[in-house]
């Protein structure tokens, strides 16, 4: 059986309810009893995108991706106010061709009653060609249509959504009165209204004692007395004021020796009331305690200490504050009406509610026999215990099974399998309907029409590249980024399509004009239109983007919940965890574009094991809320290698120092961490005990390294045995390597590391602080130091010039990976699942 | 404001030593270092959240047009 279950129930504003609390427990208890036997999807309404995040979280696995259909709806199809008529009909037609397009056997709607002050919207008829179901919580407002159905368009909206229950194949019902009430009253045949029940949670039981928790609660609410408990709402139907009557009917003894303590949260209007009803019948004030809305662990401790529970409703669909009461042992006492004697079943714990003396009576007889209320603790935490999520959910399968047997039997109706022509149908029906539709809402509803087609057979990664199709200024990141790009285009990963797409005027796009550029094409490129993920594809930040993070992010997160899957490039934690050599400003953007991925990220990839790890640490150290509840998977994948290029000529001066005397080579851009200030007084340091040697700096300036700099343009041996070159090519840096007698990696933290390995290509020695993440890239092929000081870094250049050690296994070019090698490398732990 | 300063972004990143010369002045006077990141941070989060009839994603797009184009017939 393939089941879809719309969860708007626990997404609209009903999850504040006990529709809300009903829906995530049956579904999570169904979920476990139906989802190894059955194929069951979740229907999602996007636009409560927080609802969708705590739902994944929640119901982890059942969620993820593939069994979830997230349904993008517009703005504004509320049935209050007035004005979107054209747009509630249109999206609750595209939600029909939505389900329908999801081929299950069973549609399960959490909620009908749903979509009059908030954007949840379903089909406005059953869908073609699959059973519905629906849980029926009430039909409380049939009963009172005045009080209830008032307003012409509360009327209209609840007559539509009574339409489509009567509709329905089956209805589950959440108790037996329910049941019987919906036949009756929607001259429904009984076979297809079931009666499932409902249950209590499981952390609604006795709580440990804890007197200093009791005398706070106590003091906290002004309840000085033993104290008679009522929990629940304020309408009508629920009969506080008679319950406050028959509170002040007791005998005085009683009534002076308990208070009256009211929980739920009241309208001003019904406050107003209550306060009437206990000036009527002469209560002083200290009497009658209004708790307000409490917390599930208070009320759970509130009806544990209770002296007796009463719930004198006149209409109930199930019934759920008494059963939660003797749960948590409570005696409890309601009125015999509706559903309530289902819940409570003791027929000396039921009174007439519509009679203030019945209740008195009811109450004097728990309250005044300290045996009999400890019988009706006892008694109700045994009757609370035979409510259980898992036998609701058992009956609901047995149900669904049924109504799946007798739909199998039945002749099957010819509908349009072909998704393209139920799509071409939908629009059809859509633009006939009646209705001057602006073209905002005509937008609106191409999107959500468009959310809810299926995936496309290729896989599409969407590659983010938006720093660099803005700007490209050769930086580590963007070389990375550009031979990644260039060698997933000329070879994709097998069944995937490779689409750049840039973060611009605030959303995603296609990077088209990149993508002409990265090839040197000529001629226009299509247009950079706007564009959204679908469930299935990738999403993949290759570029360093922290630039747009902050506004990217809310789109991410939507694609998300969509299915797509989010994917990031790390290239190091430089910013985290060498704070001190980045400007704080820089050291900011990175930890806020490092967080933010992190919260979002279904994988996080790192150019290194090293990398990884000190990740790894991060994460665990920084506890982050993420989207889904869950942190993301760590991987590691490294850079390619570019070809060597050839060598040219070295510049006259450096040429003939690099003749005269051995030469210690450094390259990297000038920043604090790569350690140039101690390499140069380390220097300074041989040269004055008679050392011969070169120092060459290659690379641009950085940051943070102005005094460093200026010391270098006056240094006594600049341009004699210290050179500092800024604008070397690849073919004079090549020279350089050849001609220098060991590389200096001084560096005090890297990502990767990759002038180590062009050193090694060009055979020349490395003499390398000993970093893990050297040790990763390099392993045996260079020599390691640890020098917290310039003597012991002199040192170790002593040691390693005195007898200079060559490795024995010299890098060959195959050693670390081409960038062809780094691509498919990395293609194969996206594809992995995360 | 903001689009001259991003315009000046991306000139100063082609020209490395004069962006140097001009972020170190600027470091210099915290309260202008400020205000000026302050206008670059600026974001419009929810801008991709409007459905806009005239920036709609290409498949958006062509269920739009079809559906306005039916809906104009007489």
């Amino acid at each position: 059986m393939k089941l879809l279950l719309d969860l708007q129930g626990a997404q609209s504003q009903s999850r504040h309810r006990g529709i809300g609390r009903y829906t995530l427990a049956l579904t999570r208890a169904f979920l476990d009893r139906a989802a190894s036997e059955h194929d069951v999807r979740l229907l999602l309404n996007a636009r409560f995108g927080d609802q969708v995040d705590a739902l994944i979280a929640t119901l982890g696995e059942h969620a993820r991706p593939t069994h979830r259909l997230v349904v993008e709806v517009p703005e504004g199809i509320r049935a209050q106010p007035r004005g979107n008529a054209w747009l509630r009909r249109a999206s609750a037609r595209a939600m029909r061709r939505a389900i329908e397009n999801a081929g299950a056997d069973i549609a399960w709607y959490s909620s009908i009653l749903e979509g009059y002050n908030d954007d949840a919207v379903l089909p406005e008829a059953p869908p073609a060609g699959i059973a519905s179901v629906a849980t029926l919580y009430d039909l409380i407002p049939l009963h009172d249509q005045d009080a209830y159905l008032g307003h012409p368009r509360i009327r209209q909206w609840y007559g539509q959504s009574v339409e489509m229950l009567k509709q329905c194949d089956m209805l589950l019902a959440i108790s037996e009165w329910v049941r019987q009430d919906a036949i009756q009253r929607l001259q429904l045949p009984s076979e297809r209204v079931v009666n499932i029940g409902a249950a209590v949670d499981d952390w609604f039981t006795p709580p440990a004692l804890d007197p200093t928790a009791s005398a706070e609660l106590r003091s906290r609410y002004g309840i000085t007395r033993p104290y008679v408990l009522y929990n629940g709402g304020f309408d009508a139907r629920k009969n506080v004021p008679a319950l406050i009557r028959a509170f002040a009917a007791l005998p005085e003894a009683l009534r002076a020796a308990h208070q009256l303590v009211i929980v739920g949260r009241a309208s001003q209007e019904e406050a107003a009331q209550l306060v009437a009803a206990a000036r009527k019948a002469r209560l002083p004030a200290e009497s009658v305690v209004y708790t307000g809305f409490v917390s599930d662990e208070e009320l759970i401790r509130l009806y544990a200490e209770c002296a007796l529970f009463v719930f004198p409703s006149l209409l109930e669909g199930f019934g759920l504050p008494p059963l939660e009461a003797m749960a948590c042992g409570a005696p409890v006492i309601a009125s015999h009406a509706a559903s309530l004697p289902e819940v409570v079943d003791k027929r000396d714990a039921l009174f007439d509610p519509q009679r203030a003396d019945d209740i008195t009576a009811c109450m004097s007889q728990v309250l005044g026999n300290a045996h009999y209320a400890d019988e009706l603790r006892k008694y109700g935490r045994e009757r609370a215990a035979m409510f259980s999520w898992k036998s609701v959910a058992n009956r609901a399968l047995d149900a669904l099974q049924e109504l799946a047997h007798r739909q199998s039997r039945r002749p099957t109706v010819a509908i349009h399998d072909n998704p393209l022509a139920r799509e071409e149908q939908l629009i059809t029906d859509i633009s006939l309907m009646d209705g001057k539709p602006s073209d905002e809402d005509l937008a609106s509803v191409a999107c959500m029409v468009v959310s809810t087609r299926k995936s496309e057979a290729m896989q599409r990664w969407l590659v983010d590249v938006s720093s660099i199709a803005e700007k490209d200024i050769h930086t580590g990141v963007q070389r990375v980024v550009r031979n990644i790009l260039m060698h997933w285009f000329t070879s994709p990963p097998e069944g995937v399509q490779i689409v750049p797409i840039r973060f611009a005027r605030g959303r995603y796009r296609h990077a088209r004009r990149y993508a002409f550029e990265l090839f040197d094409r000529t001629g226009t490129p299509l247009p950079e239109d706007a564009i959204e993920a679908i469930n299935g594809d990738v999403f993949f930040g290759l570029d360093w983007v922290v630039d747009t993070i902050d506004a990217a992010e809310p789109q991410l997160r939507e694609w998300h919940r969509r299915g797509a899957s989010l994917q990031f490039l790390i290239h190091d934690l430089l910013p985290v965890t060498l704070p001190d050599t980045f400007h704080p400003y820089a050291r900011d953007r990175f930890d806020n574009w490092l967080r933010r991925i992190s919260r979002i990220a279904d994988r996080l990839i790192c150019v290194s094991r090293a990398t990884r790890d000190e990740l790894h640490g991060w994460l665990t150290s920084n506890r982050l809320t993420y989207q889904f509840g869950r942190s993301p998977a760590l991987a590691h994948s490294p850079p390619g290698v570019d070809t060597t290029a050839s060598p040219s000529q070295i510049r006259t001066e450096l040429a003939a120092a690099m003749q005269q005397r051995p030469t210690v080579l450094m390259v990297g851009t000038l920043e604090p961490r790569k350690g140039h200030d101690q390499a140069l007084r380390a220097c300074e340091l041989l040269w004055r005990s008679g050392v011969d040697i070169n120092l060459v700096i290659v690379g641009h300036f950085g940051w943070l390294m102005e005094s460093f700099a200026a010391n270098l343009a006056k240094h006594e041996e600049r341009k004699r045995r210290l050179f500092w070159i800024e604008d070397a090519d690849d073919g004079e840096l090549h020279a350089i390597y050849q001609a220098s007698s060991v590389l200096l990696a001084a560096s005090w933290g890297e990502g990767y590391g990759l002038p180590l390995i062009e050193a090694a290509r060009h055979g020349l020695p490395v003499l390398a602080r000993d970093l893990p993440v050297f040790r990763e890239v390099m392993q045996q092929r260079a020599t390691y130091f640890k020098a917290s000081s310039a003597t012991e870094l002199a040192d170790a250049l002593r040691d390693w010039l005195t007898s200079p050690r060559r490795p024995d296994e010299l890098a060959s070019a195959t050693s670390w990976p081409s960038w062809k090698q780094s691509a498919e490398r990395l293609a194969s732990v996206i594809a992995e699942s995360p | 404001m903001k689009s001259l300063l991003y315009f000046a972004k991306q000139f100063l990143a082609r020209r490395p030593g004069l962006r140097r010369k001009i972020v170190n002045a600027i470091y210099r006077i915290p309260a202008l270092d400020m205000r000026l990141r302050a206008v670059l941070d600026q974001r419009d989060d929810l801008a991709w959240r409007r459905v806009d009839p005239n920036d709609l994603p290409e498949d958006a797009r062509e269920v739009y047009e079809t559906l306005r184009n039916r809906m104009k017939r007489p």
